[in-house]
Order: structure tokens, then sequence, then C-alpha cells
């Protein structure tokens, strides 16, 4: 029996990789080998129906510091960033805390109903969104009777702002299941230390709830980085990227160039460009995260 | 390694790559060893087209109509919008999966098609010659070029013209729907100085464009800037063949068109102004593919809404229009075999034979209310009746011969964006001003000049 085992355990290597394989085969067939063939598309300029892939070296990356329409999606995804993350992490840390402290009994139905708007398509909700703000919508004839006139997704400020408010308002809920499941999982033996402590309220909050669920806020963080750098449908359908590139996103640019342009080879040398601005940006996240972390962090 | 793990990883190994590539079989067809061909056709993603293709395909399967002794049989499906339906060919062709034949392709996707010889030329063919005649094409077709050859039939196109609020246009005291730059500006300037009676009865605006501030809504260029540009120029083209021979003035004029409109013009979207009871503005660019639920609506043509040519300079001037338009194309492709694409014609051929052509044509009529493209359209006994129906349709033919389709150029979509993106620019200054003088639009004029050559590698 012995000896079966220990033979087991020399095999073990082999038969790893063979209960990995499916991953790797998928991986390979579903990433790695996408990824090449995307390097290799980004050095030409075929249009993926011409026979003609002429190849042009890094023509096509050097393109992208001269193109209006991809300095404004680099621009732009910071600026998503920043409200996006702050206003989502702000926004299901109260619906986490909120909802924490609601009875047992209501408190998984409460959880969902707040989890429900991610669940909604985000094209439903752009289509409901863009009759919201119609010209003849109920909000607008309300305004232009107190002669307010306002051409929401005109203006910058106003479509941008839109489109942040869905995202934020979509993913809260989402978020705030995280940060919950933090709160509950912090034993009560620490509550009732916190009383005989007399630590309540915000005291209690700042030094005892926020430093046991750093690493999952930890988390939050660092996924809503990334969803910042992801927006497509709610600015595809609601904006197109306008006004004036205000509210583009580099999938947006992505999709215009690869499948409206036909310029599928720039098309590629912009996804490998914003991969790049994204893996550095959340390599800062995660740093800065880690770094708070570790100095806050129980 | 024992001989059973072999096995194992054998098997395992031969599963995932026979997994990993199912279905990337052929796609336009297959020849089957009973004889029978079968030929893939993609219609638009429209319901009704699709419903009056899949009427079309049954009975031409039922004629059992042979090519090199094998029975045609037609398969239809709607195109893949991955993510346009543009992009679904695309991604077709990429993969070799594409259909032997399909309708909905414009000049300017043609050419894109053309350029990546994806497409069978038709010029040459005796067929395709026949169905030109049996069709009354010969007008027609020069303004169907690409590159000097043919490479699309032509199957449906809809003049875009202006539709106009009667009542409201009545209510100013103008009986007709205005015709040169002169009429219309005095719409304008009557807009104006009966605000309060305009905003009465619910019109608030002149002209609703949400688009016109769209550059990524580059096809509606065709429908507005193109149009009035058109008209303007005597049909001017935009393109030819790498040189960009737009006329500068004349664009200018256009640009300030619009910008003639000040805040006059609304760009906040109505998601169906003319379904409102009381619609918000005077005139938009016509949707013909809206006549059914115009009806369905209870507006009637003449009371409700007319339609009125574009807007030319001067009296006298063709008012040429914008043809929105596509047709059929047959594609090259790796799995297109010969006796496929022998197929797909010979579907072709019984569409439009001297015997079906005009009932293929009154049928696509009927189901779609767009006007198919026939030299004869006015003329036909076969369409009279139906057009006697159907004054809009009516109304919609008489701009057919003065209609031009999208330029013939593989980079139409950016250079349309870059003018588009200029265009929005320009209105962006004048949606404020509350004359109907335009503000000079030579600088972006300019700057759209340049963007279009810099996006289309033009000279």
């Amino acid at each position: 029996m012995k000896e079966k085992i220990d033979n087991l355990k020399n095999k073990g290597g082999f038969l790893g990789w063979i209960f990995n394989l499916p991953y790797i085969a998928y991986s390979l067939i579903f990433f790695l080998i996408p990824l090449i063939w995307a390097i290799w598309l980004s050095t030409t300029d075929w249009n993926l129906m011409s026979n003609d892939k002429n190849f042009v070296g890094l023509d096509n990356f050097i393109r992208l510091f001269d193109d209006p329409r991809i300095i404004a999606a680099f621009i732009n995804s910071f600026r998503y960033l920043l409200p996006i993350v702050i206003l989502t992490f702000i926004g299901g840390l109260i619906i986490g805390l909120l909802v924490h402290k609601l009875p047992d009994k209501i408190k998984g139905v409460t959880a969902v109903l707040f989890f429900i708007p991610y669940l909604t398509s985000g094209v439903a909700v752009s289509v409901v969104v863009r009759y919201f703000f119609s010209y003849n919508s109920a909000l607008n004839v309300l305004l232009r009777g107190k002669g307010i006139a306002i051409e929401w997704f005109s203006n910058p400020k106003t479509s941008f702002a839109i489109i942040v408010a869905i995202v934020v308002w979509k993913m809260s809920g989402y978020y705030a299941l995280f940060i919950l499941s933090a709160l509950e999982s912090i034993s009560d033996e620490i509550h009732d230390a916190c009383k005989i402590d007399g630590a309540f309220g915000m005291n209690k909050f700042i030094h005892v709830t926020l430093p046991m669920i750093i690493p999952t806020l930890t988390t939050v963080v660092v996924l809503l980085s990334g969803l910042a750098f992801g927006l497509f449908t709610e600015p595809y359908l609601l904006t197109g990227g306008g006004p004036n590139l205000v509210t583009t996103t580099w999938q947006l640019e992505i999709y215009n160039t690869s499948f409206t342009n036909f310029q599928s080879g720039y098309g590629a040398a912009i996804a490998i460009a914003s991969a790049v601005q994204i893996f550095i940006t959340i390599k800062i996240v995660t740093h800065v995260m880690g770094k708070l972390n570790h100095k806050y962090g129980v | 390694m024992s001989k059973m793990t072999k096995i194992i990883s054998v098997i395992t190994l031969s599963t995932i790559m026979a997994t990993s590539f199912v279905g990337c079989g052929s796609k336009a067809g297959n020849e089957k060893a009973g004889g029978t061909v079968n030929v893939s056709f993609w219609t638009a993603p429209q319901k009704v087209q699709f419903d009056y293709w899949t009427k079309k395909t049954q009975e031409f399967n039922k004629t059992n109509t042979k090519v090199n002794g094998k029975v045609v049989k037609m398969e239809i499906q709607q195109m893949p919008e991955t993510p346009s339906s543009e992009a679904g060919i695309q991604n077709a062709l990429a993969t070799d999966s594409a259909p032997a034949m399909s309708e909905n392709i414009n000049r300017g996707f043609a050419t894109t098609l053309q350029a990546a010889d994806a497409i069978y030329p038709l010029e040459k063919e005796a067929w395709f010659e026949d169905i030109v005649k049996n069709r009354k094409l010969e007008k027609i077709m020069p303004g169907w070029e690409i590159a000097g050859k043919q490479y699309v039939l032509p199957q449906y196109v809809n003049p875009m013209v202006l539709q106009w609020n009667t009542k409201a246009l009545k209510e100013l005291g103008i009986e007709k729907a205005p015709e040169t730059l002169s009429e219309f500006q005095a719409v304008l300037t009557k807009f104006r100085a009966n605000k309060d009676k305009m905003t009465a009865m619910g019109v608030s605006h002149v002209f609703y464009r949400n688009s016109l501030i769209r550059p990524d809504q580059w096809w509606d260029r065709w429908s507005d800037f193109q149009n009035i540009y058109l008209s303007f120029s005597g049909g001017k083209p935009w393109v030819e063949g790498n040189k960009l021979v737009l006329d500068k003035e004349v664009t200018k004029e256009a640009f300030e068109f619009f910008g003639a409109l000040g805040d006059t013009l609304l760009t906040s979207e109505i998601p169906n102004v003319w379904a409102e009871e009381k619609p918000a503005v005077l005139f938009t660019i016509a949707a013909p593919w809206e006549i059914t639920a115009l009806r369905e609506g209870g507006k009637k043509y003449g009371t409700d809404f007319t339609y009125g040519p574009m807007i030319v300079k001067k009296q006298g001037d063709v008012a040429y229009n914008f043809a929105d338009s596509k047709g059929l194309v047959l594609y090259k492709d790796v799995n297109i075999t010969d006796d496929i694409h022998e197929g797909a014609v010979a579907f072709t051929k019984w569409l439009y034979n001297k015997e079906n052509s005009a009932q293929t044509d009154l049928e696509w009529l009927k189901a779609t209310k767009m006007l198919p493209v026939r030299g004869d359209l006015a003329t036909n006994q076969t369409f009279a009746a139906y057009l006697k129906e159907y004054p809009e349709l009516s109304a919609l033919a008489v701009h057919v011969p003065n209609a031009i389709p999208s330029m013939p150029h593989s980079k139409m979509t950016p250079i349309q964006e870059a003018l588009g993106t200029h265009l929005a620019a320009y209105l962006k200054t004048t949606m404020k001003s509350t004359d109907n003088k335009a503000k000079d639009a030579t600088k972006y004029v300019d700057d759209a000049f340049t963007a279009m050559k810099k996006a289309g590698g033009l000279e």
C-alpha cells in the first residue's frame, strides 16, 4: 500500500499536468494564441478581409501618440477611474454597513436587492437612461416648464456624469457584497470586546472595523480600477464617445477602429497599448493598497 | 510512464483538440453526395427582410434548379451583428466562413470588399447584363461603379428627402414645403417671428437631428451633410479615386446651412419624433422605412407630414439627394466552391429574370416599403396600383433619378467621421445663435479637409 502511494507521489508531477491540461489548453486557445496573434496583427495593416497583410513594424504604435482619439481615451481612462473608484467604493461601503446593521431575517433579501442592478443588462439600462434624458421625457418637460433646458448628452459635464452615475449605481451593490461578507466575518467576540473597552460608533469603525476589512477593501479597489478601464456599453449607447471625445474609452476606440473603420492592425495596437496602461495602473494601485494594508490592516 | 497513463494522455489531448475546432467548418454551403449544393445567403438583420427572403428562397428551392447536375438549395440566415453587420462579414471573411451571397451592402462597404478582393465583379457576366436590361438599370448602374467595374446588384433605394410638419407649416402660412435656400430662410424667419404660436402647438425647434453632433454616427453624414452638399453642388462627388474632390466652398455653404439654424436646431434625442401627437419640429430628414409605422400611428401623408426635396441654392437647380441604397453581392472565399458560386448566380438569375423581376421587386416593395431600384418604377404597370395606394411612396419615387449612392472608397468610414467631427465642432459654436445668419465656417472646413485627407490617405 505504502509503495503504491509513493509511486503515485512520484508521478504527482505528471498527474498534476494531466489534471491541469484542460485549463492549460483553454488558456492557450483563448489567451496565449490570441495574444500572440494580436501582437502580430498590430505590426500589420491588415483589415481581416484583404489578402494583403503588409508588415508595418511599429508604425501602428507610433501613430497612437499622434491620434487625438487615443490621447482622449488615455486621459479619459483616468478621468473615469477617479470618480468610479471613489464613488463606488463609498457607495459599496455605505450599503455594506447599512445591510450589516439589519436584522438577520431581512439581511439576505436586502443584499440581493442591492445586487440586482449588477445583474441588469448594461444595454437595457442605457436604453432606459436614454429615454429618461430624452427631449420629451417627463424630467425634461418638467425642467423646461421651469425655464431650464439641458441637452444632457451634448453637454460634456452632464454626459460624463451620467455615465459615471450609471456605473456607480450598477456596481455599488455588487461590491457591497464583498464588504458585507468581510463585516460579517468579524467575530462577535471582537464586538463584545469593543463594548467592554468603550469603543462605539465612528471610533469603533475607524479603529476596529476598518483595519479588519482592509484586505477586502484592497480587493474592491483593485477590481474597481480594472472596471474603470473596461467601459464600453454605456458610452457606446449613450454618447458614442462624444461630445468632443470627452466620454470616449479604450474599448470604444478599439471597437470603432477594428470593426467600423476596418483598421484591425491599428485596433490591435490600441488594444495592446490599453493593456499596458491597465497593467501599470493596476500595479500601482495594488502597490499603494498593499502598503495601506500593511500599515493599517490587522 | 505506464501504458495506461499514455493512453489517458492521448485521449485527453485528442478530445481537447477535437472539441476546440468544432464549428470551424464551412459556412458558405456544401455539396452533398446526393447531388445537392447548399448555398448560404445572408439577409439584413431585420425581421421584415428575413421574412421576405425566407419566402423567396422557399419558392426558389421548389423549382429544383440544377447547376452542374446538382440541385441548388438556398439556405438563409440573418447577418450576424458581431458587433455590426459589416463586422459580421469581416469576421466571416477572416475565418473563411463567408456566405456565397448577401444583401444589405452599400456602395461604400462594397468598395472595402472589392479592395480586399472579397466579391465578384459582375459587369462582364451575361446574366448580369440581362438583369440590368430586365430592370431597366442602364442609366442607374454608372452610379454604382467601383473602380470602373460593377460589384453590386442594387436592390432598393431610399432617396433622402426632407419630411415637413404640414400642420406647423400651414400655421406659419406656408402651403408648400420650401425648395430653395431663399424659401428656406423665409421659413426660418417666420418661425422665429411666430415662436409663441409654434410653442403653443408643441413645435419648439425647426430641425431635429440628434446625430449632427455625433461624429461616431458617421453614416448619418449621408443624410445630412452629403444631402445638402449634393443639392448645393449639383451632385458633385466627395472622393474620386484616391483624391478628395469635395468642393471646399460648397462644403462651407453646407456647414453654414446647418449653422444658420442656430438655436432652432434640436439635438437632444427624441426616440420617435413623428410618433408624437405634436411633433416638436418643423422638419427632419425623412425615413422612408418608417412609412408603415407612421400609418399605424394614424399619421396621414399630406395632412400631418409631407415630403419635400433637398434644398437647392436657386430655382431651377436639380435637387440631388443621397441614395440610401443597398444591394446584393457574391462573395469570394476559399470555402465557396465553383458549384456554390454558380448556385448563388442561379438564384439571382431566377429572382430577376424577365418573367420574375417585376414581381420580385413588387413583393419587396410591399414587404419593406422601400423602393426597388428599377429604371421603370414610375412607368411599369406592375407597380402602379401599389404606388397609388401609397402616395408617400410615389412622392419619394420622383426623387430616385437624382439620388446618388455613397462614395466608392474603402476608407469611407474614417473620412466621413473626420468630416463629422469638425461639423460637430462648428455646430457647437452656432447652437446658441438666435439670428438666421450663420457664423463663418472656414476654419472648421479647412480642419475637416486636413482631417479627411489624413484619415483616408487622400491627396
